[in-house]
């Protein structure tokens, strides 16, 4: 009872999310101006009659609450329609492009890792100057926008240097710079999560106390103070994921690289529903998961939370 | 050590060091620590010397500069810390002027800290036996697969119960007594030979107390040296062989303990010793009146002419220097002579003993079969309190004692009507009090009043002293104002103190807070639920002076909840002893403890420290044997 309770909640939690964020994509892309119908045809200057006609087809001339009905209908039987502007089944178009950016926001976060937390360790509690430099970069980092140096990195490395492709494409060169300008995008908040936690891990008592066994500062920091630091990370790890979910949509543009970014890009400006509905799910069932990852990272983490709630 | 004539001897110890040179040699030790445009000086010149097999304890009220002197020892008073002295020898060696790497070495391997604030000191994300391990690595003890077993071994000798078990938990799963123990294991894994602990039993309850000193006076005998730090006297007259009183960082009396404490020479010490609660003491206050603008302003003159009930002109204009006061004895006082503590004289408010309430009168509480359970952690229900009953009459103070989870606070929240009993009622002026709806329960809620523990944890930080009191009083406007003033008064604390904010205040100006809010409704009853355990001694002899006060003056009675015997004995009228649930015996407070009949009273008073040193028979009475280590064991278990 209490196990199969345990199990239902963060389920139906999830499905909410979904439904919520679908239903927001539907009123939004009804609520916008411009006639969908008009978009699918994709010629100029169609007449009256056969937008009319595509109008019926797409079941657009229906009431807005049948409409919903049946675009939940659809979703439940997982039926993500047709993409009216690549004219191939959404499904297809997903799984065709998801690979290219699950890759590239994973290569990210290793690289936006790698530098955050030596930085963090070396810099947490040290000298003001050090840290002030660091901490100044860090806000650098977090304030210029991603499209502003992925041109930046573009221009420098690929049409001054010419020591990466300047069309991504899929080989791992091309991975180079996209994923170096999406790291960029988290490292200043990453950096900046990580030295506060083990700032305040190390003004415990318990770090004083590993000090007075003779353990040496560096492991200090790595033992005792950067999994304190881990906490406050996996607090924010939503907002990292919205970071990186939102910043491949710029990268793969710039860089202009396959991937699911790129295909939600193009949908929303073409107000292809199917497709940016496809997208939407695969975003709010990627949010899903991780909260649920989360929730059991943080026992991971902290046996404290294990016997709360066991 | 040079014998004197007064005060029982203690037995040798077995080990004392070679009378050459002692291990640690600390002569005008100075931290200072920056601040804005000025600096802290918590430590403005200690001496101390600790050999082989002696403990030596170091005494002061809290901000003394205690924690801060035995920290720079391992030159952990804090990142800012600027740390002076004329010599800081360990062993021959300066501990100054040490490289990185051999400090390193030095800390668990030559000296073993075990850090004030046992809850919060160790990892709560690792479980203790990695904690253990740390040091056993750091200072390559054995080899790396003998660490596993080593740390159980470690764990056993301190004293851990089922210590395979407790090795794999985490700290959070074990209690304050435990963590303490696997504190002092990882602090003696390299087998340091000299170990400081910082209060070590503060916080604990008193037979938890008594087995820990037992353990620790085991390490001693087995020879190693031991700093012992405590804000409490009596705590330490059983084990310490030399005692350091110190006051606004300086030591203002040394010497041997027996010495020291039967004829100290300092007025702060006999201050401190004065403010000890116990039976001798009994409606007498333990704390001397302090004159009302007591901050310390250290000028050119003693650092205790502020509170000196000795003082001179030639104190405020001369600081005195340490001075020889008998063998092995020194005092900073100009006027420092050993003598017995005369017993302070009755001041007319206190009333004789036989002067004390008398049972005729009706009973104001009277509480009648309470039963509470809780589930327990495996879903079985566990009796909390069992069948407990008393009464209680207007200005008496019954003392509930017991350890910690033998049920004291849940009779106290069954009392305040804050849960609803089992079984059985509590009738408040003979009204019905505990079986009935709390809409009708409303208008009688201010005849009785709780003084928490942790009144911080009680008061909206943002709040000023006037409004948490204010809230408490029915009047209304200037008439409010004046009620909050003479409340403030009534509990001794300054007007000035108005506007200030729970986090400007300190322990006991909070307390006093706490209680000027809970006597703002005129209450008939005070719940007070541990109100000084967390107050150190001399703030806590204030704190009950108080209370003593407040039962004569306005005949308020008590139900006075404490896991400290000596407050209770101090204090009560009536006794109730509780363990697990029951109460195991009751009665006048003077003829429990004159004659314990339960064999459960009997242990928590053979466990109370007590101000006669040299005592240390404790691993007799505490519940603790000595094995062939030398270590004292205990069990982990409630007594018998
Ligand atoms: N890191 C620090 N920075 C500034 N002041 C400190 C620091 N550590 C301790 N102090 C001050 O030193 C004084 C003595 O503190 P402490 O040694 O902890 O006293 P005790 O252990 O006797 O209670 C206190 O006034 C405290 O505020
Ligand atoms: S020197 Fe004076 S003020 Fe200081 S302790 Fe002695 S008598 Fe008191
Ligand atoms: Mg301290």
């Amino acid at each position: 009872m209490t196990v199969s309770r345990r199990l239902a909640k963060p389920f139906l939690r999830a499905l909410g999310v979904l439904l919520g964020a679908e239903t927001v994509t539907f009123a939004a892309y009804h609520l916008l101006p411009g006639d969908p119908a008009e978009v699918s045809l994709g010629v100029p200057n169609p007449s009256a009659e056969l937008v009319a006609t595509t109008r019926h087809e797409m079941g657009l001339d229906r009431p807005l609450a049948v409409q919903y009905v049946v675009f939940l209908g659809r979703l439940l039987r997982g039926d993500l329609g047709t993409s009216y502007q690549l004219h191939e089944p959404v499904t297809r178009v997903l799984r065709e492009q998801v690979w290219a950016t699950v890759t590239l926001a994973v290569a990210a976060l290793a690289i936006a890792f790698a530098v955050s937390v030596p930085l963090a360790v070396a810099t947490a509690g040290r000298r003001p100057a050090m840290r002030g430099l660091s901490s100044g970069g860090e806000l650098l980092l977090t304030s210029s926008p991603s499209f502003w140096i992925g041109i930046l990195l573009l221009s420098l490395f690929s049409f001054r240097l010419g020591w990466f492709p300047v069309i991504s494409g899929t080989s791992v060169r091309g991975l180079v710079l996209p994923a170096v300008t999406l790291a960029v995008s988290i490292i200043g908040v990453l950096t900046q999560v990580l030295r506060d936690g083990l700032e305040r891990a190390l003004d415990e008592p318990f770090t004083v106390s590993a000090r007075a066994r003779g353990t040496g500062e560096t492991m200090v920091r790595l033992r005792h103070g950067l999994r304190h630091a881990l906490i406050p990370l996996l607090t924010v790890s939503g907002w990292i994921l919205g970071a990186l979910l939102g910043g491949t949509v710029v990268v793969e543009t710039v860089f202009s690289r396959q991937g699911l970014g790129r295909i939600a890009a193009t949908a929303i400006t073409s107000r292809d529903l199917p497709t940016v509905t496809g997208v939407v799910l695969v975003s709010a069932l990627v949010f899903c998961v991780l909260n649920l990852v989360i929730d059991v990272l943080y026992r991971v983490v902290d046996p404290r939370l294990r016997t709360a709630t066991a | 050590m040079p014998d004197s004539a007064t005060g029982p001897r203690r037995p040798p110890a077995p080990a004392p060091g070679p009378p050459g040179r002692p291990l640690l040699d600390v002569r005008d030790l100075r931290v200072t620590f920056p601040a804005h445009r000025s600096r802290v000086r918590p430590v403005r010149g200690v001496d101390l010397t600790l050999a082989a097999g002696e403990c030596l304890a170091i005494v002061g009220e809290s901000g003394s500069g205690k924690s801060v002197t035995v920290r720079s020892l391992l030159g952990l008073a804090g990142p800012r810390a600027r740390v002076e002295a004329e010599r800081m020898d360990l062993d021959g060696e300066d501990l100054l002027s040490m490289s990185a790497r051999r400090l390193r070495q030095v800390r668990g391997g030559s000296i073993g800290l075990v850090l004030q604030d046992a809850l919060v000191s160790l990892d709560p994300l690792r479980p203790v036996r990695a904690e253990i391990a740390e040091a056993l690595r750091n200072h390559r003890v054995v080899a790396g697969r003998d660490v596993p077993g080593r740390v159980v071994d470690l764990l056993d000798q301190a004293g851990v119960p089922e210590p395979e078990v407790r090795a794999r938990q985490y700290p959070h799963e074990l209690s304050g007594g435990l963590r303490q123990r696997a504190l002092i294991a990882a602090a003696m894994a390299a087998e340091p030979p000299i170990l400081v602990a910082d209060e070590p039993t503060t916080a604990l309850d008193v037979t938890t107390q008594a087995r820990l000193l037992a353990s620790l006076a085991g390490r001693k005998s087995a020879g190693t040296a031991l700093l012992l730090v405590s804000h409490d006297l009596a705590v330490v007259a059983g084990i310490a062989d030399r005692v350091a009183v110190m006051y606004q960082g300086l030591i203002v009396e040394q010497g041997p303990a027996a010495d020291l404490l039967s004829t100290p020479a300092h007025p702060y010490t006999r201050l401190l010793l004065a403010a000890v609660p116990s039976a001798a003491n009994r409606g007498l206050p333990l704390a001397p009146p302090t004159t009302a603008a007591a901050t310390p302003q250290p000028t050119g003159g003693c650092v205790f002419a502020p509170r000196c009930p000795q003082v001179t002109d030639r104190c405020l204009e001369q600081r005195p220097t340490a001075v020889p006061v008998g063998p092995g004895r020194s005092a900073r006082c100009w006027y420092a002579e050993p003598a017995r503590p005369t017993a302070p004289a009755a001041p007319a408010r206190s009333l004789p003993v036989q002067a004390r309430p008398v049972q005729a009168t009706a009973p104001i509480l009277t509480a009648s079969g309470l039963t509470k359970s809780f589930p327990g952690p495996d879903g079985s229900a566990r009796r909390a309190v069992d069948d407990v009953s008393f009464e209680l009459r207007p200005a008496e103070i019954l003392g509930v004692v017991g350890e910690s989870g033998s049920g004291k606070t849940t009779v106290a929240n069954l009392i305040l009507a804050l849960l609803a009993p089992d079984s059985g009622t509590v009738l408040l002026d003979g009204e019905a009090w505990s079986r009935r709806p709390e809409p009708q329960r409303r208008p009688l809620r201010r005849r009785i009043q709780l003084v928490p523990q942790d009144p911080l944890g009680s008061f909206d930080p943002r709040y000023t002293v006037a409004r948490i009191v204010g809230e408490a009083v029915p009047e209304r406007g200037d008439q409010r104002r004046r009620r909050v003033a003479a409340l403030l008064d009534r509990v001794g604390l300054a007007a000035g103190l108005l506007d200030r904010r729970p986090a400007q205040l300190s322990g006991g100006e909070r307390q006093r807070v706490a209680v000027a809010r809970a006597l703002a409704p005129e209450p008939a009853v005070l719940v007070c639920d541990e109100p000084v355990s967390a107050l150190d001694v001399s703030v806590q002899a204030q704190i009950l002076d108080l209370f003593d006060g407040l039962r004569r003056d306005l005949g308020t009675a008590m139900l006075f909840v404490s896991h400290d015997l000596g407050v209770v004995q101090h204090l009560s009228d009536r006794v109730m002893v509780m363990r697990a649930g029951r109460v195991v015996e009751a009665g006048d407070a003077d003829e429990v403890f004159e004659h314990p009949g339960h064999p459960y009273t009997q242990d928590l008073l053979a466990a109370l420290p007590r101000l006669r040193p040299g005592r240390v028979d404790l691993a007799k009475d505490g519940g603790a044997r000595r094995d062939t280590t030398g270590y004292a064991r205990t069990t982990g278990e409630p007594l018998p």
